[in-house]
């Protein structure tokens, strides 16, 4: 089992599949409840959140867009990590503990 | 030249990429000098101001001591007004250049097509600047929450974010007509929401560069997105679920200070934290139709898109 740490962005915590998505005209592969896993995210990301079972980003801090969008939809995220869309594989099972900003691939 | 990635320790999500020469050449230098314009006409002031009433009425010999207050108030003064000022004076000016832009025709004439991109570009630089002040007051309101927070609060399981949840913002719009788009069944009406849609909410963008797709140019994530909205929730309900669940935890929170002014505290402060949003909705809301233009004078001149955002504006107005 490896960890990713980053900063609490949203607090939670959620065990799903990850889909690693680096610009939202890829979106065709992410499915309702998926983990988001990007580099960070922009107003264009917003409506995929909603979908999304929890974010991580490989940038961002606690007032990053990111942690913003995900606090309002009520979804934990880690933000910051630096590399999560290097070290998580699409499909690859994760869980994102956004209280304490951790991501364990399992 | 003014390098916009030097601004990315201000916020490492913006500026990612290195920008554009058309975005460095056009809309950069229009952006830097409103920049100027902001800050001699309202920041130096204010501050002067502040610091001068200091230095008078503290009667302190050592001048940095005031100039310390002055920047305080000044910021304290910012905090207090900015969302008055967004609401009431600068976003209905804003509303009314993104209309004008909007509205404008693709000229036939390639100078005509020229006066109104730089036009727009202008207009667009005004808002840009002017609306990504206000950020000042929606940023700090939220550092200053999460600061008194726990001096007025005690024995809390909650989070000051937690108070920070269920507020209307552009976020939830911009969800709730995408929703409304997928889920209706006649297709004339549809076509119809879908157009209103992209017209709204379709020059959303990922950056603050002109040679970035908006939203509305990605046809292949609208599809998707759209799939994922059939039969879904309604972002409405989702919305009202976080509203119930700010209401529970106010009701359950804590305080060493009356509710009353913990209450007006939380308004203020949740007024402010929901501009985000907003603001960056309408900062980049003529980027669709810049872009337009670009392109459109890029095709006369035979400049293939690829390349048309590496030329210089003055290389590509000649």
């Amino acid at each position: 089992m490896k960890v990713i740490k980053g900063i609490s962005g949203s607090r939670g915590l959620v065990t799903g599949k990850a889909k690693v998505i680096l610009d939202i005209e890829n979106l065709d592969k992410f499915e309702k409840g998926d983990i988001l896993v990007t580099v960070s995210t922009s107003p264009q990301w917003t409506p995929i959140m909603r979908f999304a079972s929890a974010i991580v980003t490989d940038i961002g801090g606690s007032l990053s867009h990111a942690a913003i969008v995900s606090r309002e939809f009520g979804i934990p995220a880690v933000v910051g990590t630096q590399e999560a869309t290097k070290l998580i594989k699409d499909g690859q099972k994760v869980t994102v503990n956004g209280t304490d900003g951790v991501v364990e691939i399992l | 030249m003014l390098e916009l990635r030097h601004f990315r320790s201000l916020n490492p999500e913006w500026f990612r990429k290195p920008q554009s020469k058309l975005e460095a050449t056009l809309r950069i230098p229009l952006v830097s000098k409103e920049i100027g314009i902001m800050v001699l006409t309202r920041v130096f002031p204010l501050i002067a101001i502040f610091s001068l009433t200091m230095r008078f009425l503290l009667t302190i010999t050592f001048p940095m001591i005031p100039i310390a207050l002055g920047f305080f108030l000044y910021l304290l003064f910012e905090f207090w007004v900015l969302e008055h000022w967004y609401k009431n004076n600068l976003l209905p000016k804003h509303k009314r250049n993104i209309d004008c832009v909007n509205k404008m025709e693709i000229s036939i004439d390639s100078k005509a097509l020229i006066s109104n991109i730089e036009k727009s570009v202008r207009m667009s630089a005004y808002g840009i600047v002017r609306i990504g002040y206000v950020g000042l007051a929606s940023w700090g309101w939220e550092i200053l929450f999460k600061i008194i927070y726990p001096l007025i609060t005690k024995d809390n399981d909650n989070l000051y974010t937690d108070f920070l949840v269920g507020m209307p913002n552009k976020v939830l719009e911009f969800n709730q007509a995408l929703w409304e788009v997928a889920n209706e069944k006649d297709d004339k009406k549809k076509a119809m929401k879908n157009q209103d849609f992209l017209n709204k909410f379709g020059s959303v963008v990922d950056d603050m560069d002109l040679s970035y797709k908006t939203f509305r140019e990605k046809p292949n994530a609208i599809e998707s997105l759209l799939n994922l909205n059939k039969g879904a929730i309604e972002p409405n309900i989702d919305h009202q679920k976080m509203l119930s669940r700010y209401q529970s935890t106010l009701n359950s929170v804590k305080l060493i200070v009356p509710f009353s002014i913990f209450i007006n505290l939380v308004a203020k402060v949740r007024a402010n934290v929901a501009l985000r949003e907003d603001r960056r909705f309408y900062e980049f809301a003529m980027d669709y139709k810049i872009r337009t233009m670009l392109l459109e004078l890029g095709k006369r001149k035979k400049i293939a898109e690829s390349e048309l955002f590496n030329e210089s504006w003055e290389e590509l107005k000649k």
